[in-house]
């Protein structure tokens, strides 16, 4: 009996110093990393945005359910949905919600939300930073050969959003006229926002 | 009777010589901290609080100085691979030329882990705990387009030219000034993070540039060094300046109005976690993340009462 329990114990012991030393990844997930590693930060914004971005979008919050929590209790809303890199008290989320044009030019859009605790603006024009990039939760640093790749790759990101939603899609949609988004947003947990700017990576007409 | 008595000085004989010999042996393990410079404030804080960590989790730590100078911190490697040291927490000089320092202390299995300036390459170093200069230099820029109403010309002083943290500064910067045609660079040259190269080139390009609205400067001793060629040329107040770091002298300038805006970095926070994954990895732990940002912050009039020097105030 004595020797069963050795024997087992001993398995455990083995099975978890294996676990430690290997670990299994995607085979799909181990090709991007691959991917990223050899081409440049532009190719990786591109096919980043024709391939993957759609099926991240699905994962985007409620944009007056993510106001809700983000007034009752912001530390359960970045510990559920939260992404960030590094140390850093900025959180990034995907929201989703609409909102209206009001005029042709204008910086910004405002997201229609009832009663909200804070303001929520679609960005029309400047788009920098890495919200976009982060809020997708789908790079990870360490598959760029180094920082600068990585922030190549926000800058990148972010000149395919000024192209593609705040220039192309925006300009489909007449002013008076409302939208569907989804988008990234990025908070302080230790110093809530009132006016929170939203990154827009998809806009679609109200019909 | 005689016999437990024998017994009992036979086992208090065996309690005192094992304490005797496990003094003699316990020594406690040695962790290196090599710093690029301690001829800049920044640094030493970074390195005294890097040893200060080790020493509070058990080890032995020494500061060696590489005095900006490549040649010096291989001499640094080279004593301490053959010295025992059981870690490196290192602040490289270089991007491209420490490597060949990591990669034989990497040889000699001793783990190395990079603080606050990156080296170009992901598999020598165990873990790289850097500051965010990008999104930092993001935040600067977007303040730097708010106070100049996205109009106006200014000039930009870079650090040294083959450090990363140099571009990812300047580059986060203009990810966000380029968007905006109004604002227009006149120069940009290297003041190779020193306060008073900074300055020479300072009163170079205001001579060249004197209309200028601003100047970007990638580290605070560079802000300061620009500050005093503008107070010689006699346009205090009417230069806007920028700098990176949250230096005491600049967190003090930002409260007088004569520097604009800085970054603040952590370097504590950076070094302490340096140091904790280096005894993680002593004891055992094998996976880190190999970079780990740092975030950075604004600090500007409307918020330096909340920052000291580099960190926040209690």
């Amino acid at each position: 009996m004595k020797k069963w329990i050795v024997i087992s114990a001993a398995f455990v012991l083995a099975v978890a110093a294996l676990y430690e030393s290997i670990y299994f990844e995607r085979l799909d997930a181990k090709n991007a990393k691959e991917m990223i590693r050899k081409v440049s930060p532009k190719e990786t914004a591109e096919y980043f945005w024709k391939n993957e971005l759609d099926g991240i979008l699905e994962t985007a919050i409620d944009l007056k359910s993510f106001d809700s929590v983000l007034a009752a209790n912001p530390r359960a809303l970045v510990q559920r949905y939260g992404k960030a890199v590094g140390i850093t008290s900025n959180y990034c989320f995907l929201v989703k919600g609409t909102a209206t044009r009001i005029v042709r030019e204008a910086e910004r859009i405002p997201a229609v939300i009832t009663n909200g605790h804070a303001n929520y603006q679609l960005v029309a024009r400047h788009i920098y930073g890495n919200t976009a990039r982060d809020a997708t939760g789908y790079f990870d640093i360490d598959d760029f050969r180094n920082t600068m790749d990585f922030n190549t790759l926000a800058t990148e990101l972010n000149a395919i959003i000024v192209k593609e939603v705040a220039g192309r899609a925006l300009n489909a949609i007449s002013p008076g006229a409302s939208m569907h988004f989804i988008g990234a947003v990025e908070i302080n947990a230790d110093n809530i926002p009132t006016e929170i700017a939203i990154v827009p990576l998809k806009l679609e007409a109200v019909r | 009777m005689k016999l437990l008595l024998s017994l009992l000085l036979t086992i208090t004989s065996i309690i005192i010589l094992s304490s005797c010999s496990s003094n003699k042996t316990e020594s406690k393990e040695k962790i290196a901290v090599v710093i690029s410079t301690l001829n800049n404030p920044w640094f030493v804080v970074l390195g005294d609080a890097a040893k200060q960590r080790a020493e509070e989790l058990g080890y032995d730590a020494v500061i060696f100085d590489s005095q900006n100078n490549p040649s010096k911190e291989t001499e640094h490697f080279d004593n301490i691979i053959t010295s025992g040291y059981k870690a490196i927490l290192f602040n490289p000089t270089d991007a491209k030329g420490s490597l060949a320092n990591v990669k034989a202390a990497k040889e000699a299995d001793i783990p190395v882990f990079c603080m606050d300036r990156e080296i170009d390459a992901n598999d020598l170093a165990i873990s790289q705990i850097l500051s965010d200069n990008y999104s930092g230099c993001v935040l600067l820029g977007q303040d730097f387009v708010k106070k100049l109403s996205g109009k106006g010309t200014y000039v930009e002083l870079l650090g040294i030219v083959g450090d990363n943290n140099t571009w990812n500064r300047s580059r986060g910067f203009h990810s966000v000034v380029d968007g905006y045609p109004g604002l227009r660079m006149e120069a940009q040259q290297t003041g190779e993070f020193d306060r008073n190269k900074a300055m020479e080139v300072m009163e170079s390009m205001l001579q060249a540039h004197p209309k200028i609205n601003a100047v970007f400067c990638g580290n605070d001793a560079m802000a300061m060094g620009a500050y005093q060629a503008v107070l010689a040329a006699g346009k205090a107040g009417k230069i806007l300046i920028y700098g990176f770091d949250g230096a005491a002298d600049v967190i003090t300038a930002i409260r007088e109005g004569k520097i604009e805006a800085t970054g603040m970095q952590f370097p504590r926070t950076m070094a302490q976690t340096a140091a904790e994954y280096a005894g993680k990895y002593i004891q055992g732990e094998r996976r880190f993340q190999k970079k780990v940002p740092v975030a950075v912050e604004l600090v500007t009039k409307e918020n330096v009462g909340n920052y000291v020097s580099y960190g926040k105030s209690k």
